[in-house]
């Protein structure tokens, strides 16, 4: 009895490619009236017929991510990993928090890893040398949504009341810094904080004269 | 000259070309938490009570100061009533569950002190405390008050963080000692912000040999009265890490643990851990799956504030 052999060819293996990373569960973006940021922007300012560009300070809502862990903070499992916000974002409207729905703004960039998925915001780009995972975020493009949060009247209400209250923290700093302005370093500090003040007062201001229309500049 | 008996020559016959060490260096770890200190509240065990979930009921009672203000109590006039302020946090057990499957012959071939199933039960319990600090963090993000956001962490911003707690609650203030869990680089930018310092009326007091043998290797020390801890779990959106100063009081959690595992085959109470052996004779396989119940939450969001400086 004779036998034919066949051809050895390697064992064909496709290995999924998985982002080096830990899993994470997904989020949902909130606000809360008090939460305010002082963030420079780049604005082209045109004066007769030059045109240059300037730092102009806004204050914009820090919009804070909370994620969706079974356990923490009343939220319900469903499915291992997988909970229940439900509840959880009853109660933080009820305390006057506003939700971003990441279904209706699309901000969540899922990965695939090892045991689940890596979930992260859209602003953050996320590339592997040598194995190793580089995240950057791209904060100007986040804040520039932030503030176009305001304009399309999702982010209500909006109290300059807290920006006087963030001015005031700054006039603690300047306080404090002033008792040691004879060193250049802290001279040159005192200034970048006189400046910031200012330009709160400026924005707030601002604010009092054109309404929600001022972050059309920006966005 | 020739043959001569040399160590490469024996490798393979009489000779190892490795040899395992003895014991098994342990690689780092990050698992101290606020679990056994005054900080985290215990609300209490789900066992037996009809639910998975256990409602922390709140009430404004012992400091109304406003008596006859507002509500009548002239001489004469009838006084009305006023209104209790109360609310509720709900904290919601989940089931958190750890699983290893070893074979006989890894276990059999072990060495000193080594890998075999009573040694992951024991992992798998100690695991626990990291559990416990992962979920500490990750309610971090849930307080209310912030402050930092657009910065790294600076003495200006502790002391933002610190006055933040002291007027909380339209200034009836959060009654202290604090205490602060940074993630370990916020924990940098503070220590470098504290060497910048030009004022050394208020000085870091490192912790000590001794206070870290009792609190843990994630204690740092304290600055102006609040004790910190680092955590590597405190975890970011991104831009911005999500660290908290918070006191007593502010965060409670409740546990569950089974009372009884009818069929288990062999089960131990390990501390808030329940493990459990369980056996695949025909793969020649144990495993050891182990299982605890934890919820955690913010109980008082006033008692806390959230410390969010840059990546």
């Amino acid at each position: 009895m004779s036998f034919t052999p066949q051809p050895w060819a390697p064992i064909q293996t496709t290995q999924e490619q998985l982002l080096p990373e830990r899993a994470n569960h997904p989020f949902f973006y909130k606000w809360h009236p008090s939460n305010w940021t002082f963030h420079y922007f780049d604005k082209e300012v045109t004066k007769g017929k030059s045109t240059k560009t300037e730092r102009v300070g806004y204050f914009i809502p820090t919009i804070r991510l909370e994620r969706i862990i079974p356990g923490v903070n009343g939220v319900h499992q469903i499915n291992g990993e997988q909970g229940n916000p439900g509840s959880r974002i009853g109660r933080l409207q009820q305390e006057g928090w506003v939700y971003l729905d990441p279904a209706k703004y699309q901000y969540v960039h899922q990965y695939r890893v090892r045991n689940g998925r890596f979930h992260c915001p859209k602003w953050q780009s996320v590339r592997v040398v040598g194995n190793r995972v580089i995240k950057s975020f791209d904060r100007d493009a986040f804040l520039k949504w932030s503030a176009s949060l305001i304009v399309d009247g999702t982010l209500q209400p909006i109290e300059p009341h807290f920006w006087e209250l963030e001015s005031l923290k700054s006039n603690k700093v300047i306080g404090r810094l002033q008792n040691t302005q004879h060193i250049p370093e802290v001279k040159q500090q005192l200034e970048e904080k006189y400046k910031i003040r200012e330009d709160m007062l400026s924005f707030i201001e601002s604010f009092n004269q054109k309404g929600i229309e001022i972050y059309k500049e920006i966005i | 000259m020739a043959n001569e008996i040399t160590n490469n020559g024996l490798v393979g016959d009489l000779r190892l070309a490795q040899m395992i060490s003895a014991e098994i260096r342990l690689l780092l770890k990050d698992s101290v938490n606020l679990r056994n200190t005054p900080f985290v509240d215990f609300v209490g065990s789900i066992n037996g009570m009809g639910s998975d979930t256990i409602r922390v009921r709140k009430a404004f009672l012992d400091g109304e100061d406003g008596f006859s203000e507002f509500t009548g109590g002239t001489e004469d006039g009838a006084v009305g009533n006023k209104a209790l302020v109360d609310g509720h946090v709900d904290v919601v057990c989940k089931r958190n569950s750890l699983a290893y499957a070893i074979t006989d012959l890894a276990s059999m071939t072990g060495m000193g002190s080594d890998i075999d199933p009573f040694r992951i039960a024991e992992h798998i319990s100690k695991s626990y405390d990291a559990l416990f600090a992962k979920l500490t963090a990750a309610v971090f993000g849930g307080f209310t008050a912030q402050v930092g956001s657009a910065s790294t962490l600076s003495v200006d911003v502790w002391v933002d963080a610190i006055q933040a707690l002291e007027a909380a609650a339209s200034n009836k203030g959060a009654p202290g000692p604090y205490v602060c869990v940074l993630h370990p680089a916020q924990f940098a930018q503070l220590q470098d912000s504290i060497r910048n310092e030009a004022n050394t009326a208020v000085s870091y007091s490192p912790a000590s040999f001794e206070a870290i043998s009792a609190k843990g290797s994630h204690y740092k020390g304290s600055y102006m009265g609040v004790e910190i801890y680092t955590s590597s779990y405190v975890t970011d959106n991104g831009s911005n890490y999500a660290a908290a100063m918070f006191a007593a009081g502010a965060i409670g959690y409740a546990t569950g643990m089974p009372a009884s595992l009818p069929g288990a085959v062999e089960a131990m109470e390990m501390g808030e851990v329940m493990v459990e052996m369980d056996r695949d004779a025909t793969k020649a396989l144990t495993k050891v799956v182990g299982h605890a119940y934890l919820g955690i939450a913010i109980i008082d969001d006033d008692r806390g504030v959230e410390i969010a400086t840059t990546v």
